[in-house]
């Protein structure tokens, strides 16, 4: 007997056996991994002598058996107090939590590496993704380290630095001719024409869930507390989402008093359907056909779990913010000033919305608060090279640079 | 009428127990969700349409590629051959 109950609908609660269901036949809902809850013996000691990566929490994973677990020591990364940020927007309990350091530097490892990892357990022979370039890679690593044969589907203008990365893992690199939304689309129809396992489609039901341990490791590393306040990029909204499941599991089991988080959504102006969405005080998401923003990792117009992102804002009083490009570049600059952490633009807008939550009077100066930096500056540095000053220049002669230093 | 291809997603072709390429007649999409509902039960057009019979905020249907939220939703005119894709609104991650 396995540790997973059941998959059940998000919209229509129908429950359905832990097969190879991505969406409920009944109704068109997103399904939702339910384990035994009761059976899991999580304490604060158990953790102890866990694997330093997001495998500690396999308890709660949705992988039956261990033996197919494809690990490439992802998660567990740091939560930094960010004492320097902090004080230059006034808040004195301010943390990052650092993504940017998984093995290929981004949040993605850790849905992939499920993703991947399930479609093992299902015997699936080939795996795949559609990207905006931060899960290209991860996918690709993973289905590397697992011997499986590897299809990327990205849109048009994906940052190359992103596709090179992804490239050297050799999976077989599509481009589509169009926007994530139409790479996406044709995802799906080649996963069900060539039985691939695309982890963020067909896979979707089990791969989400690798995201919900940024929120286990949050509570673990804040001693068991969940912060007062998360500010997430967001593109689909399903890592939003899976870091509120995971924290309503873990006040299940009794492992935190409770899950209660104020969530604010950040996303990139020129691709914002969230945001415009929570202003207009509606429930429906109008799509983006044409996103046009420097933070192409959100750069997501149809949102899959927009909607359910919504309602967590309105439910938990958080907030949804649009930042702009030149806002988006002040945040990766501040960030990496103060903290020394380099971001990739998702991290610029969620830096953003933090400032302007803080103009706005929207945050207490004492809440603890958590940005999530999803992904590492150095998948985007061609984006970025155009708002960064030329590098001074001089002679092999010391007087020269001393005149430099002297100026500065 | 326009004779098009409609492509269900396999779960839920399985589901209604149909094949995944069905051939319907009709002007639009309106009339083409109609008319599926009519062949293949009320239950069909019940997951493609809200209960104010506009379309489900959860699936995206594409004609010829192209999400009819943008070619004018159910009033998105159909053509001889066009191809229709019906698929869970599922994206990034």
């Amino acid at each position: 007997m396995g540790k997973i109950s059941h998959l059940e609908c998000r919209e229509c609660h129908t429950r359905y056996p832990a097969e190879r269901l991505y969406f409920c036949p009944k109704c068109f809902g997103p399904l939702d991994v339910k384990y035994k809850y009761d059976e899991v013996r999580w304490t604060r000691n158990f953790f102890q002598n866990a694997p330093k990566n997001f495998w500690r929490y396999f308890d709660l994973l949705p992988i039956e058996d261990e033996s197919k677990i494809v690990d490439i020591e992802a998660g567990f990364t740091p939560l930094i107090k960010a004492t320097r940020l902090g004080k230059a927007l006034g808040l004195r309990n301010l943390y990052i939590k650092n993504d940017t350091v998984n093995p290929t530097f981004s949040f993605k490892d850790r849905p992939a590496g499920v993703g991947v990892s399930k479609a093992l357990e299902f015997g699936l022979k080939a795996v795949g993704c559609a990207s905006t370039g931060n899960l290209a890679a991860a996918t690709a690593a993973y289905a590397a380290k697992a011997g499986l044969r590897c299809y990327i589907f990205i849109p048009k203008g994906v940052e190359p630095e992103k596709i090179g990365h992804a490239l050297i893992y050799s999976p077989t690199v599509i481009e589509v001719n169009g926007s994530y939304d139409t790479a996406n689309r044709i995802a799906a129809q080649a996963a069900e024409a060539y039985d691939i396992g695309v982890v963020n489609i067909n896979l979707r039901t089990y791969y989400v869930e690798g995201s919900k341990t940024l929120g286990f490791e949050i509570a673990e590393q804040l001693g068991w507390q969940t912060p007062d306040h998360i500010v997430t990029p967001v593109g689909s909204g399903a890592m939003l989402h899976a870091i509120s499941k995971g924290l309503d599991e873990l006040e299940q089991i009794g492992l935190i008093r409770s899950s209660k988080v104020k969530f604010t959504a950040a996303q990139g102006r020129g691709c914002a359907p969230i945001v415009e969405a929570f202003r207009k005080g509606s429930d429906a998401i109008e799509p983006v056909e044409h996103p046009q923003t420097l933070a192409k990792s959100l750069a997501i117009g149809e949102p899959g779990d927009g909607v359910y992102v919504l309602r967590k804002l309105r439910e938990s009083g958080g907030y949804a913010e649009d930042i702009s490009d030149s806002e988006i570049v002040e945040g990766i600059k501040l960030l990496a000033k103060t903290e020394g952490v380099f971001s990739e633009p998702a991290g610029g807008v969620v830096i953003g919305a933090l400032k302007r939550l803080v103009e706005d009077g929207k945050v207490d100066p004492d809440e603890t608060i958590v940005c999530l930096i999803t992904g590492s500056g150095l998948k985007a540095t061609d984006s970025l090279t155009p708002y960064l000053p030329q590098p001074l220049t001089a002679e092999p002669e010391l007087e020269q640079v001393a005149e430099i230093i002297a100026r500065r | 009428m326009a004779e098009v291809t409609v492509t269900l997603p396999a779960p839920l072709a399985s589901a209604l127990g149909v094949s995944r390429d069905l051939k319907v007649r009709a002007p639009n999409l309106r009339e083409l969700i109609k008319a599926l509902g009519e062949r293949y039960g009320a239950a069909l057009t019940q997951k493609l349409l809200d209960q104010e019979g506009r379309l489900n905020p959860i699936i995206n249907i594409y004609v010829n590629g192209r999400n009819v939220r943008f070619t004018g939703g159910l009033e998105t005119p159909l053509k001889e051959g066009d191809k229709i894709s019906i698929l869970p609104a599922v994206a990034g991650g």
